[in-house]
Parts: C-alpha cells; sequence; structure tokens
C-alpha cells in the first residue's frame, strides 16, 4: 500500500481539498492501492516518516526537508493541484515517484 | 400560490442539515456531476452537520459544567464555551442563505478583473464563509439584508485588493510566484499597522530572529491533541475537581480537540465539487492574463515564525481570559489564533518578535470580541438548529475573525455615529497600510545585522525533482495497483540480516530515489 500525505494549517481546508483532487485522479484513472490523506503542519514532522510521498502547498521548512531525505520520502510540489494551474504537472511527478516505489 | 408557498416554507423548515445538502445535491447535478458523485457529497454534507452538532454538544457537556465552577471559585463569569473557526463554519453553512455568497464572489471577483481593478482571480471558496459569516452578523444587528449583501460586498473588494498588496510580500516569504492570499484574516493588519510602526523605534525589533529552533521545542504542544488535554487538565484542577476527574477531563477535551478538524473535513470534501465547478468557470475566462491566483492562508504555514507565534500566544490567551475584567469566553477549541497570527506574519515580514509582541497586545481585543459577539454566535447556533445552548450558555470563537471590520461596519449600518466614524478612519487606515505595503522593503531585506545582508526566505528550491516525468501518459494510466507496493527504504530494512555481511561493497550504491 502506497501512502500519501498532504499538510495544511489544520489539516481541515486546503490539505482536504488537494487530498480530494488526488483521490478523484486515481478514481478517475482506476488507480488502486494507494491511501492519501490529510494533516495539519503540527503533526506532520511526527507522522511524516510512515508516508512515501509527500504533496505540499507551503515549501517544506528544514526539519521537514530533513525527514524527507532521511526517510526516502519523495516530495512534490502539490501547488499545481491546489491552484488548478497545470495539475497535470503535480500528479505526473506523483506517478513516477509511485513507479519509482 | 398558496400551495408555492407551503411547498417553499415546507423546505425550509427541514432544517440546516437537511435543507443545505438538498440545495447541495441540486447544484452539483446543474454543474454537471455524476450522480453517485453529487449524492454522495450532499449525504457527506448532511452527515458534516450532524457530525459537528456531535462534538460542539459533547465539548459543551463536558467543558461547561467546569467553566462553570471554575468561575464560581475564581469570580469570574466564563459561560461562553469557545468552539473554534471549524465549529462557527459549521454552523454558518447551516445557514439558509448560504449558497447565494458563491455567485456574489464570482461577480465582484468578474467585475474586477474585467475593468483591471484587481490582479487577484480568487479561487479559495471554502472562505466564502467567512463572508456568509459576517452577512449574519450584519443582519443580527441591522434586521436589514441588503446591508448584509453589502457589507459582504465591501469585504469581497478589500480581500482582492488586500491580495494585490500582499502578493510581492507573499512570493518573497514563500517563494512561490503568482500566487496569494485573498483572506478576512489578513485584513487585521490594517490594526496592527500603528503599532508595528511604533515598534520600528526600538532596536531589538529590528533584527532578524532564528525561530527553526524554538519551533522544534515547542512543537507538541502544538499539537491539538496534547492542548486539548493539557487545557482540560488545567481547567480540571480550576475548577476544584479530584485528580481522576481531572484527568477525565483532560481525555475528553482533548477528544474534542481531535474530533474538530476530522469533522471539518467532512464540509471540504462535500462542498469541493461547488468549489471546483466555480474556480474552473474563473479560471477559463481569465486564462491567458496575468492574474495572481488567491488561495487560503496555508501557503504561508511553512514559516516557523507563525508556528511560534501561536504557540506562545495559548497562555496569554488562557491567562488573559482569567483577569480582563467583563471577559465571558473560555478559550478552547478556538484557541490557536490564526485570525491574528496571518496578518502579522505578512505585516511584519516574518519577525518572530514583533509578531509575539503584537499578539501578546491584540489579544484582550479578540477575548472582548469573542465576548461581545457570544450572543450572535449562540443565536445563529439556534437559528439553524445544529448546536442545542443551555440557558445561561453561550456560545463563542475565541480568536474572533476580522472583529474590528465586522463590528465597526456592522454597527456603521444601524446609523451610530462612532461605528461610522471608526469605519471611515478604518478605510483609511487601509489605504495608508496599502500604500505602505506597495513600498515596503520585501521581508528578505527589511531587517539586517549591522551591515549583512541575511536571508530569511527558505533555501530549498522549487524545482525540486531532477528526474524528467514527461514520459509519463496521464491517459494511460487506468487500473494501476500500488496495493502491494511499499518504500524500498523500508523492504531493504527489513531483508537485511546482520548476519550476512562479510564481503558487502557499497562503492556503486547511490540512493535509489534521494535527489528528488
Amino acid at each position: 500500500m502506497a501512502k500519501i500525505i498532504v499538510a495544511c494549517g489544520s489539516g481541515v481546508a486546503s490539505s482536504e481539498l488537494v487530498v480530494k483532487h488526488i483521490v478523484d485522479f486515481f478514481d478517475d484513472h482506476s488507480i488502486t492501492g494507494v491511501e492519501v490523506e490529510a494533516t495539519d503542519f503540527k503533526k506532520l514532522p511526527d507522522i511524516l516518516a510512515n508516508y512515501d510521498i509527500y504533496v505540499w502547498i507551503a515549501r517544506p521548512n528544514e526539519e521537514i526537508q530533513t525527514i524527507v531525505e532521511k526517510n526516502n520520502i519523495a516530495s512534490v510540489n502539490g501547488l499545481p493541484i491546489f491552484t488548478g494551474q497545470n495539475p497535470e504537472i503535480s500528479y505526473r511527478d506523483i506517478i513516477a515517484a509511485l513507479k519509482n516505489m | 400560490m398558496d400551495i408555492l408557498k407551503t411547498i417553499v416554507n415546507y423546505i425550509l423548515n427541514l432544517g440546516g442539515p437537511v435543507f443545505v445538502p438538498l440545495i447541495m445535491f441540486i447544484i452539483a447535478t446543474i454543474a454537471g456531476l455524476k450522480l453517485r458523485k453529487s449524492v454522495l457529497a450532499a449525504l457527506t454534507l448532511g452527515v458534516a452537520f450532524s457530525g459537528m452538532t456531535l462534538v460542539v454538544n459533547y465539548m459543551m457537556d463536558s467543558i461547561s459544567p467546569a467553566a462553570k465552577a471554575m468561575s464560581k471559585i475564581f469570580h469570574l463569569s466564563l459561560n461562553a464555551i469557545d468552539a473554534g473557526w471549524t465549529g462557527v463554519a459549521a454552523i454558518t453553512w447551516s445557514y439558509k442563505s448560504a449558497f447565494l455568497f458563491f455567485p456574489l464572489l464570482l461577480a465582484i471577483n468578474f467585475v474586477m478583473l474585467s475593468f483591471k481593478w484587481t490582479k487577484t482571480l480568487n479561487v479559495d471558496m471554502w472562505n466564502v464563509w467567512n463572508k456568509i459569516f459576517t452577512y449574519v452578523v450584519v443582519l443580527y444587528f441591522t434586521h436589514n439584508a441588503f446591508y448584509g449583501f453589502l457589507v459582504a460586498g465591501v469585504q469581497i473588494v478589500l480581500e482582492l485588493k488586500s491580495g494585490d498588496m500582499w502578493q510581492r510580500h507573499i512570493e518573497d516569504l514563500t517563494g512561490m510566484p503568482g500566487v496569494t492570499v485573498p483572506h478576512l484574516v489578513t485584513l487585521f493588519a490594517v490594526i496592527l499597522q500603528p503599532l508595528n510602526k511604533l515598534l520600528d523605534f526600538i532596536p531589538a525589533m529590528n533584527r532578524p530572529f532564528d525561530s527553526a529552533a524554538l519551533q522544534k521545542k515547542i512543537g507538541v504542544f502544538g499539537d491539538n491533541t496534547a492542548m486539548g488535554a493539557i487545557i482540560g487538565v488545567l481547567l480540571g484542577f480550576g475548577a476544584g475537581y479530584s485528580v481522576s476527574k481531572s484527568l477525565n477531563l483532560a481525555i475528553q477535551a482533548a477528544t474534542a480537540m481531535t474530533l474538530f478538524p476530522m469533522i471539518s473535513k467532512l464540509f471540504m470534501q462535500a462542498l469541493s465539487p461547488i468549489a471546483d465547478a466555480m474556480s474552473d468557470f474563473m479560471k477559463k475566462h481569465f486564462n491567458g492574463r496575468e492574474v495572481y491566483i488567491g488561495l487560503d492562508w496555508p501557503i504561508l504555514a511553512g514559516r516557523n515564525e507563525l508556528w511560534v507565534t501561536v504557540v506562545i500566544l495559548v497562555p496569554v490567551m488562557l491567562i488573559f481570559a482569567m483577569i480582563l475584567p467583563g471577559n465571558t469566553v473560555l478559550p478552547f477549541a478556538g484557541i490557536i489564533n490564526l485570525s491574528f497570527v496571518v496578518a502579522a506574519l505578512l505585516l511584519t515580514g516574518a519577525n518572530l518578535l514583533r509578531m509575539i509582541v503584537l499578539g501578546i497586545i491584540t489579544t484582550p481585543i479578540f477575548l472582548y470580541s469573542a465576548t461581545y459577539f457570544a450572543p450572535i454566535i449562540t443565536n445563529l447556533a439556534k437559528s439553524t438548529g445544529t448546536v442545542k445552548v443551555h440557558a445561561g450558555q453561550q456560545l463563542s470563537w475565541s480568536t474572533f475573525e476580522g472583529p474590528d471590520f465586522r463590528l465597526f461596519f456592522a454597527k456603521a449600518f444601524t446609523g451610530e455615529w462612532w461605528a461610522i466614524g471608526l469605519s471611515i478612519l478604518w478605510l483609511l487606515g487601509f489605504i495608508w497600510l496599502y500604500i505602505d505595503q506597495s513600498k515596503a522593503k520585501l521581508p528578505s531585506q527589511r531587517y539586517t545585522l549591522a551591515g549583512m545582508e541575511t536571508a530569511t526566505t527558505a533555501n530549498i528550491p522549487v524545482e525540486a525533482s531532477s528526474t524528467s516525468t514527461d514520459d509519463i501518459d496521464l491517459d494511460d494510466l487506468d487500473g494501476m495497483n500500488f496495493g502491494s507496493t511499499s518504500k524500498k527504504a523500508a523492504q531493504a530494512n527489513k531483508s537485511t540480516s546482520l548476519e550476512d555481511l562479510d564481503g558487502m561493497d557499497f562503492s556503486n550504491s547511490a540512493k535509489n530515489n534521494g535527489n528528488k
């Protein structure tokens, strides 16, 4: 099971929106076996290591970057999905990261 | 006619948790959503309402008695329980005319973009709720729906203008071009601006300050669950409960705090089809124009200063709630002051010391606003039937969003002279802020050590992926299954046996996807 995490301020609105888009994308392409979850930034450092892909909408700070590198997590820029401008860029990165696993 | 009236009244009287999902279903169907998805979206919305009702009632039942007991011991009057923005947003979404504000936002943004009065294209449809809430506040004071729409409209215009104003600062703070935050919370900068100008005279406030180290230390206290437990146990002791009763209260408080965001997520899931349809419509019409995409504030949340400030302000808020005379609000679910911190981050250019000082100074504003607006939130909760509030109890929001703007403008339309004066003063303050921020140095260049340039922008490159992914065809993915995939690193760990290491050669190994 591949696991993706998205983070935002309260783990409620922005991250959930991005999660919804990613899940819809997987749905539309009948991609299965991927879990996509939302969380808030305060929790992120504690749980990030359990995930395979981190889709970010706020640039990772040093602490997050260190965790990402140490745990071999693929970090994907989720802003294209969040803004709706060329979301394909993010989807391609996510698929590439999934294939790479 | 009478039959029609009866039908309309019948539908309106179904109550928010049934009526609003029904509207949702109709809109989703018109927007061309598949039946399965629109049914699910409508049901999820209904579930979100009932879920929120459950949690708010649970919170009130466990916290209110303790707040009452503590008020008696310390001679306080903390009878308003804090539902936080998640609670208030939930109640607001169940308001009857909630969905009218989507087209209002679209229309104003459309006109302003067409006439080039703004460069901001707001696609943040989630925060439509704070326009609805403004409408509700104005309606409460003036009993005039037109004034309600008018003030909500003024708010939308000001938000778009602030989006234009903040964009270059946001690009500097986050390194992300072309995005901005046209959000009501940033307008609190109008109040912060004069205070921030005064801080210019204090030399210590003009130096950069590293907050990354601090954040690591206080990280755990910022966790919703931990914070709920801490407040719960303190409240228990304050109420004179026994140890076992206090510990039980701690768990109950932690439960409420943990469940709030979980329920709130459901709103987002349910509303996203509408939000998508709306923002697609806007983007289609302004394709090719240079616009700043207006997003919700969490794009700024990568800044450590923001989190350090709000966590430091938690005890400050609790202490103020105890000592401020006349305060009725017990800070709980809304204790993380997001209504202050975003404006402070942008205005001060992420100067931690200034943010904390401004936060301490303005905390009483939020508590008194929460006290003042408690009857409105209580009334809204009662009239939408989402939450039952017992007699002698109130519901509020300790970090009430945009307290200045909402109070002045709502009161101005009741014809009170002080409010009209303050509204004009507020607008002048906004113009000052706008001019000042358009000239202000970018955050990364604003605070310097003697003769030394310090970069405060994060230095992680945006173009993170070095492997080309262009060869991935998004139309040819059907049926992929990652159910049995797991990280290579994890697999490697499991299969490595410590007894079989002799003669290993690492000279040719490189990390598989380390350069992502």
